[in-house]
């Protein structure tokens, strides 16, 4: 057996789906035809807020190769979303531009865009809302009639100390409110789903879910069919990021057509459709005050947040649960008071996206910390390691930070980007730092994950798990994880993570908790198979089980390596014989975090990543344009297990974070994107990236993670907004507290100051 | 309230159908252009139109492929001793990789590159970007600021006109229904003259301009006695500003002529607000473009 | 109104009967079972379904598939040779230039056809070559360096 088997985490193990997806033989959902399969298209809405008075669909049935047509009186299913308010085919009325009037299978895709197009429709115009401030006012149209004000019953407060005294004690207050808008995932594969149900009337659903069994569960319920009729598989996932953490009205339709055709039907999104109907990252109001004393000592913050949480309430609504970790607890402060309402408008319904509301959060947090430094007359890095977190404490919302180098990654950022350094023109330099979960995130009943490791007679392991690989190389990290506990190569090792008929549960790739979650368990999962393999390889070498070392794919006794027997051999020793075993080992791992009460405290991660980015701009004085010279990111990773991944998860959030700071924005006209392409939704390209990144880990050795690593890869995302924005105020000296920072906005800003 | 039936909103993944025609001479393809009564669409590189047919602005009955015509391509080379023939089937590769567009008239070449991206420049034409007739095109300010005359087949014969008399609006060219562009000629630079073409915009590549601005000037014994400044982007076609022009003809192009100049340009642009920028940003970044490109060549 | 047209794909001849409108990509995919190419915008914005037509790099889904008459197109299925991955494949796995993968086969082939062109790119040479193809996943830092590597291989 060749190949290393030892020493595995820490070093640069290429992802193991790697070689398919540099060959083109990786299967994504538009590579996949079964026989038969018909071609779904969607009817949207003309209008975002309007009643439905009819709809005409004889034309659309006469299209040759038109199989079934539906629309939401035809058919009974239950409400998707959080607040269950969301109907997948909506009747009576249309609340955004992207809702669903009607659905078509057809034996092409020509067929099936031809006959939506005939589909008619008389619509009753209703006024719409397209601002959230706008919607909560008296008189204001109404989105969903039960809902008053259009005012969201799921809204968060949290409150420790008395914050209004407190700040009015304190030596220097900052106050100011924020925006952040709507941006979008735009992954690179558009949305996919194919169903097709068995004569048993089981539905087989290929989809491109963050959330196998979360979503087996919400196909039952929205259905009305039993879960164990329900199998889930992934395709290769062409980049998720959050947006494929819920279930959608798509996915349900493709379902409900497949039974009504009775063939398997697929739906492709096209990309314009990908823009306007795929999830977004909520927009927010951040009205927020932070005080400090005399010393620059954090005395308290008030933070009041209005989210936009568009027609239809997905997982967007629950952010502030996570935003809210890094306003009460990146810094040390003991008075704070919280809250945030999400409202309805005739707008996009947001989604969950990488960072989860931390973004936005951190996009004013960290501003204000900037702006309180100098408002005390102190250098804004020492301002900040005066009040950052330190290990083995207790945030006000009963955080237990254990292992925490916030103070390691400022001052290395400090150190990197020399804050000092002259700057020509209109330079400036800019930091800002995060504060994560990072041990799992208990944000649902379970946070566990199950993997089953199966040990063949040929020392090939299988893992076989419900923890999804969406691009990050948490599939790869498990394959090192098992490796190195049973010293074999990373070669001989397959995860098999893309069936909920094969994989025990996980709740879904979220919350940067898989390779920590899934991680743990593969552990587990290892452990066991070693204590069923321990007795037989002791004996066959003559040692004691704690004598045992796995290497190499052997097992051999600590310092006498002659005495060792290949790992394949006891298990070929122990499967034939008589009242023989098969080798399978298992893994459940929960983690120890609780589920926050309605008091917004618990300990809702077993363990908290942080970071703090700095960065170099030059802002062209003309025309507003924003150079990033230099990009440091200095991460507190606990445990790095795969360099060449962790490299990867960073550098990836940069680009994605400084797109959200500089150039992506969903523009929206009446609750219509009006740039539906990526010609005008500005991802930032590869000649837009900073030529100068530089990428610090510092290993804390977190007790409770695999290894002793943390979850990483939203921290990346989280502090970019904010440190963009504190360098620019710095370059220009005018501060923006509004996101993006297009060149426009930022020369607006230059002819502002006085 | 008065009821009505209306359509949805479907998004198009598949190509509305058309009649694909390959004319045997350039004749030919006028003769079809006119059979199908402007519902026909020359194809060349296709980068612009089987977009727009993918973004449901075109659907045109026929689409005239006149890639493999023979007057309508070849090699870029020399007109006569003083001027460069383009055929209007160049791709905007071959612009950026003509040697001798390099040597004699390298703001073409640079310009080309400032294009799309690699895969769209190995498609798309010079004659496609002209033609298009989109206000933010790249290739039309600089050929308009070097004097360029374009060849235009009609049904009535052959004839040639400077390119500024060419566009007539977004989208819209003297072309017509039936006319087909051919071969560009450019006039080299006279002794004295330089080229510069600036374009703004919000990504480094793959991105339309915001503004942008072609100069060609003239200096001798140190003074500027000709300049053709024309605008993209900031007009429905591309936009020569004769008041920045007379602002710099015969001063001695110091950074104040220049700024003049940029001031005189910028009120002269009749830029919109769209998705893109307002048209009070634009007017700022003319400015901007059209200050670079005079301090370039007047350096 | 099909029309027929023939094309050579990774060195094998094939003649397929197409509907004009539709395109080298959907020829590719649907008709020759193609699909490591894969669609991301379809309006020539993404690159993520970039091959070489006649050597040079293209979005496939710009390319009328009658325009593709009697071109020699190699895709991503055909950059490995007897069995051996092209060096900039090998160099995409060993730098982590991989996440999600759906940019990948576009990104390579640009890549292909960059260091046909400059065997040794320099670091902005690499990103004006792939100025055109899209990804979200890696920030571009790890294909840039995958480029480099392949470049500095012989």
């Amino acid at each position: 057996m060749s190949g290393k088997t030892q020493g595995l985490i820490g070093s640069r193990v290429p992802k193991i789906d790697a070689w398919e997806k540099v060959t083109g033989t990786a299967r994504y959902g538009h590579d996949i035809t079964l026989p038969g399969m018909l071609h779904a298209r969607i009817l949207r809405s003309a209008h975002p807020h309007a009643r439905l008075l009819a709809i005409d669909t004889r034309a659309a049935r006469r299209v040759p190769g038109v199989k079934v047509v539906l629309t939401g009186d035809g058919v009974t299913c239950a409400n998707l979303g959080l607040m269950q308010d969301h109907p997948p085919l909506k009747s009576g009325k249309v609340r955004s531009i992207r809702d669903e009037i009607a659905a078509v299978a057809a034996t092409s895709e020509e067929a099936a865009e031809e006959a939506c197009r005939l589909i008619k429709v008389q619509y009753e115009p209703l006024p719409a809302v397209f601002d959230p401030l706008e919607a909560m006012k008296r008189g204001a149209p109404r989105i969903h009639d039960k809902v008053k004000g259009n005012l969201l019953s799921f809204n968060y407060r949290f409150s420790s100390g008395d914050v209004d005294s407190a700040l009015s004690r304190s030596a220097h207050v900052v106050e100011g409110t924020y925006t952040t808008r709507f941006v979008t995932h735009a992954c690179m594969e558009p949305c996919f789903a194919l169903a097709s149900w068995d004569p048993q009337g089981r539905l087989l659903l290929h989809s491109t879910t963050q959330i196998p069994y979360l979503l087996q569960g919400h196909m039952a319920k929205v259905l009305g069919i039993p879960g164990s009729a329900i199998r889930i598989k992934q395709p290769v996932i062409g980049g998720a990021f959050g947006s494929k953490l819920d279930t959608y009205p798509y996915e349900v339709i493709t379902a409900l057509l497949a039974r009504e055709a009775g063939r398997p039907v697929r739906l492709l999104y096209s990309r314009e459709e990908e823009f306007v109907c795929s999830p977004t990252r909520q927009p927010m109001i951040i009205k927020m005050a932070t005080g400090c004393d005399a010393d620059g000592k954090l005395t308290a913050r008030r933070c009041e947040v209005i989210l936009d949480n568009g027609a239809y309430t997905s997982w967007g609504i629950t952010t502030p649960h996570i935003m809210l970790l890094g306003i009460t607890s990146l810094y040390r402060v003991e008075n704070v008071l919280l809250t945030a309402q999400s409202v309805y408008t005739n707008n996009p319904t947001s989604g969950a996206f990488r960072g989860y509301g931390n973004p936005q959060g951190t996009f004013a947090n960290e501003q204000q910390m900037e702006a309180l430094a100098h408002k005390a007359g102190i250098d804004p890095v020492e301002f900040r390691l005066l009040n950052c977190n330190q290990p083995h404490s207790v945030t006000p919302q009963k955080f237990r930070i254990t292992t925490c180098a916030l103070r390691e990654c400022i001052e290395t950022c400090r150190d990197s980007i020399d804050f000092k350094a002259p700057k020509e023109g209109l330079e400036g330099v800019g930091m800002a730092s995060m504060f994560h979960v990072a041990g799992g995130g208990r944000v649902y009943k379970s946070d566990g994950c199950g993997v089953i490791a199966k040990l063949d007679d040929f020392a090939r392991l299988t893992l076989m798990t419900g923890a999804t690989e969406i691009g990050t190389g948490s599939d790869t990290a498990m394959a090192m994880i098992a490796a190195e506990e049973l010293g074999l190569p990373v070669e001989n090792v397959s995860v098999i993570n893309n069936d909920t008929d094969v994989g025990p549960w996980d709740v879904g790739i979220h919350a940067s908790r898989t390779t920590f979650i899934a991680g743990n368990a593969t552990i587990l999962a290892a452990r066991d198979i070693k204590a069923q393999l321990a007795p037989h390889a002791a004996e066959k070498l003559g040692c004691t089980e704690e004598e045992l070392e796995w290497f190499g794919g052997a097992i051999r006794v600590t310092g006498d390596h002659d005495r060792s027997i290949p790992i394949d051999k006891v298990v070929r020793s122990l499967h034939f014989r008589e009242q023989g075993k098969m080798v399978v080992g298992k893994g459940f791992y929960d983690p120890p975090n609780e589920f926050q009460a309605r008091d917004m405290t618990g300990n809702v991660s077993s363990t908290y990543a942080f970071a703090t980015h700095a960065c170099r701009v030059r802002v062209d004085p003309e025309t507003g344009r924003i150079t990033v010279l230099k990009f440091v990111a200095a991460h507190d990773v606990g445990r790095v297990i795969n360099p060449l991944g962790l490299d990867g998860q960073i550098e990836g959030a940069i680009a994605q974070g400084l797109g959200m700071a500089l150039t992506e924005q969903v523009r929206l006209d009446q609750g219509r994107m009006q740039n539906t392409s990526f010609l005008d939704y500005k991802l930032l390209m590869a000649r837009d990236m900073p030529r100068d990144i530089e990428l610090h880990y510092i290993e804390t050795n977190d007790p409770e993670g695999p290894y002793g690593a943390k979850g990483v890869s939203e921290a990346g995302i989280i502090p970019i907004p904010a440190a963009i924005a504190n360098a620019v105020a710095d370059a220009i000296r005018v501060r923006i507290h509004d996101l993006p920072l297009t060149p426009e906005r930022v020369l607006e800003a230059i002819k502002s100051k006085p | 309230m008065r009821r009505r039936w209306e359509r949805g909103k479907v998004f198009r993944s598949v190509l509305p159908h058309f009649e694909y025609v390959r004319p045997r001479s350039v004749k030919d393809a006028i003769r079809i252009l006119a059979r199908y009564r402007g519902e026909a669409a020359l194809l060349a590189g296709g980068t612009d139109l089987v977009v727009r047919m993918k973004m449901d602005r075109a659907a045109p009955r026929a689409i005239v492929d006149i890639k493999r015509l023979a007057p309508l391509g070849g090699p870029v080379k020399p007109s006569g001793r003083s001027a460069i023939a383009i055929p209007p089937l160049t791709t905007l590769a071959e612009i950026a990789s003509s040697a001798l567009l390099k040597r004699r008239l390298p703001v073409l070449p640079a310009t080309a590159l400032l294009m799309a991206s690699p895969q769209v420049r190995n498609r798309a034409t010079v004659g496609g970007n002209l033609a298009n007739a989109a206000p933010s095109a790249d290739m039309a300010p600089p050929l308009m600021a070097l004097g360029a005359r374009v060849r235009i087949h009609t049904r009535g014969g052959v004839k040639t006109i400077p390119l500024e008399q060419f566009f007539t609006g977004p989208g819209e060219t003297v072309l017509g229904v039936t006319g087909i562009l051919g071969t560009i000629t450019v006039p080299l630079l006279p002794r004295g003259a330089r080229a510069s073409y600036q374009a703004y915009t919000v990504r480094e590549a793959m991105d339309l301009s915001i503004a942008s601005a072609a100069v060609r000037v003239q200096k001798k014994a140190g003074k500027v006695v000709s300049a053709c400044i024309v605008l993209g982007a900031v007009a429905p076609t591309p936009l020569r500003v004769p008041e920045a022009e007379e602002a710099l003809t015969g001063t001695r192009g110091t950074a104040g002529d220049i700024d003049a100049a940029a001031e005189a340009a910028s009120r002269a642009s009749m830029p919109i607000t769209d998705v893109r920028a307002t048209e009070g940003y634009r007017r700022d970044i003319v400015r901007v473009v059209v200050r670079r490109a005079l301090s370039e060549v007047l350096s | 109104m099909r029309v027929e047209i023939t094309l050579t794909v990774n060195g094998d001849p094939y003649s397929v009967h197409v509907e004009p409108n539709r395109t080298l990509l959907d020829v590719l995919r649907d008709d020759l079972g193609l699909t490591g190419t894969n669609r991301g915008c379809n309006q020539g914005d993404c690159g993520a379904c970039t091959v070489l037509v006649d050597g040079k790099a293209m979005n496939a889904c710009l390319v009328l598939a009658p325009d593709a008459d009697g071109a020699q197109i190699t895709t991503i299925e055909g950059l490995a040779t007897g069995g051996r991955l092209h060096p900039i494949q090998q160099a995409f796995i060993d730098e982590g230039a991989v996440q999600c993968g759906y940019c990948t086969p576009g990104m390579i082939m640009t890549a292909a056809a960059l260091l046909a062109a400059h065997p040794d790119p320099t670091e902005e040479q690499i990103r004006n070559g792939i100025e055109g193809n899209l990804c979200r996943c890696t920030g571009y830092e790890s294909i840039v360096r995958a480029v480099r590597a392949a470049g500095r291989k012989p």
